[in-house]
């Protein structure tokens, strides 16, 4: 039986079609308003107390446009980790690593990872809350992605939302905010205390990444 | 024959999906070439042309017709391979690679040439390196189980040692259980070759099932003893005995072990017919 042309060339279209996309889209940077650097060292009763600097081996695995590591004390002398890497979305630039994956690959194991809503504001935030445990430590994390002012609690949203932006607007630029504190006795109690920074924090984190 | 016939509008496939995965098959080369959980990579498309290879005088007599799923699956391979660009996911980029060519051999040439062509095509879903978040979701777990058994094993054979998370403790020394040692990398590497062992040496599909299946726990068999080897040896002679060559020469060891608990399997299922 000889094979109809029609279906080589259909074939041939439509794959020429998605190559031709693949070669001529192209994304710009999305700048941030003013770099982390500047980001408020007092956030109500919560005060910055200390910051890291990633080695440049890290940073090269990472690949932030910009990024801020931060430690705050609060009341009761409770101390929260926040870190908050933006990614302009420029060709070449570096993808955000999941916590699902930087986590384990460092040696912790997830004890509890859940969906959580939380309203602030007038604004509901989309997080994810999680417990993970290394050797006898164990760390809350509340964690979320920001694409254009919208939390996302998970990857794959992350990825959907990234999509539509570059389709859209031919930009990428995403944000990856995660605070995390030691859990001690009380999980429930850890997870007020980052829920009282956050509300704090969080107005501060949208000025900074909403470009 | 009746493929022999359309040699020129095949040809000129290939040149079309040469042209549309340019950018995304170069990369994946890389991280074989750099990657040593991927290096694999290399050995997949050559057995998989080899498969194809096996099959050509049924090829030769296949009856040509066409499938409109085949088209379905080109269309979802270039939405895989857009969304996969604007997403900046390699896994699917180089994944709808693989579902373009079973879409072009499903439309093109039929669903006889197809299912003749199956395993060869699918088998190369194992050249794609796995997205970490994957590969890490099991690979840790794994390091931790390998520690724990090894850990009791060392014990049961008198050896005063401790275990925290994936950290061996001797008290001449600390070992870690890492991704190499996790039996993850053989892992990846013995499924794919227990998947063409299967299908080039075995007929039915019970006893392919039993012999891909049975490709994870003899990973993580071997790669305990290799754990458990060292920890006895750096007990012995110090840390050279988990460091440098040794190392190096005790993961060879290893592979070639599980390799020859495949062969020994394949011996024994051969029996059943």
């Amino acid at each position: 039986m000889k094979i109809s042309w029609f279906r080589f060339l259909a074939v041939y279209a439509l794959l020429l079609a998605a190559a031709g996309y693949v070669a001529l889209h192209h994304e710009t940077a999305q700048p941030l308003p003013q770099p982390l650097t500047a980001f408020p060292n007092q956030l109500g009763e919560w005060r910055a107390v200390g910051h890291k600097q990633f080695s440049e081996a890290l940073l090269t695995k990472l690949r932030p446009t910009d990024y801020l590591y931060r430690r705050y004390s609060g009341p009761g002398g409770k101390t929260v980790d926040v870190y908050i890497g933006y990614h302009d979305g420029a060709q070449g630039a570096g993808p955000i690593h999941s916590p699902k994956n930087c986590l384990p690959g460092n040696g912790w194991l997830e004890i509890s990872s859940s969906p959580l809503e939380l309203d602030i504001g007038r604004e509901r935030i989309h997080l994810t809350q999680a417990v993970y445990r290394q050797d006898e430590q164990q760390e809350l994390f509340l964690y979320w992605f920001m694409v254009r002012g919208r939390t996302l609690s998970t990857e794959v949203g992350l990825k959907l939302a990234e999509i539509a932006n570059a389709v859209r607007y031919g930009q990428r630029g995403a944000c990856f905010v995660r605070l995390s504190l030691p859990v001690a006795d009380n999980p429930a109690a850890s997870a007020g205390i980052a829920q009282s920074f956050l509300e704090r924090a969080y107005p501060a984190i949208c000025a900074f990444t909403s470009s | 024959m009746a493929l022999r016939a359309e040699w020129l509008p095949l040809a000129m496939g290939v040149v079309v999906i040469a042209l549309t995965y340019r950018q995304i098959v170069p990369p994946m080369v890389r991280d074989w070439y750099f990657d040593d959980n991927a290096s694999h990579g290399f050995f997949i498309p050559l057995i998989s042309g080899y498969l194809v290879w096996t099959r050509r005088d049924a090829l030769a007599r296949a009856p040509v017709g066409s499938n409109p799923v085949g088209l379905f699956l080109v269309v979802a391979a270039a939405a895989m391979l857009v969304a996969g660009w604007l997403a900046s996911e390699f896994f699917t980029m180089r994944a709808s690679l693989v579902v373009a060519l079973c879409g072009c051999v499903l439309y093109w040439l039929g669903t006889k040439v197809f299912s003749l062509l199956a395993p060869a095509l699918l088998f190369l879903f194992f050249m794609i390196p796995l997205p970490a978040i994957a590969y890490d979701a099991v690979a840790f777990p794994l390091k931790l189980f390998v520690s724990w058994l090894s850990v009791g094993v060392l014990k049961a054979m008198g050896i005063m040692v401790l275990r925290e998370g994936n950290v061996i403790m001797l008290p001449n020394i600390t070992l870690e259980v890492v991704d190499a040692c996790s039996g993850m990398r053989s892992l990846t590497s013995l499924l794919a070759l227990a998947t063409a062992y299967a299908l080039i040496f075995l007929r039915s599909p019970w006893q392919r099932l039993v012999l891909v299946a049975s490709a994870i726990p003899i990973a993580i068999a071997a790669n305990t003893l290799r754990v458990i080897g060292t920890g006895f040896l750096a007990r012995r002679m110090g840390s050279a005995a988990a460091q440098g060559f040794f190392h190096e020469f005790t993961g060879l060891a290893t592979f070639v072990l599980a390799l020859a608990a495949l062969a020994a399997l394949h011996q024994v299922l051969r029996r059943f017919k």
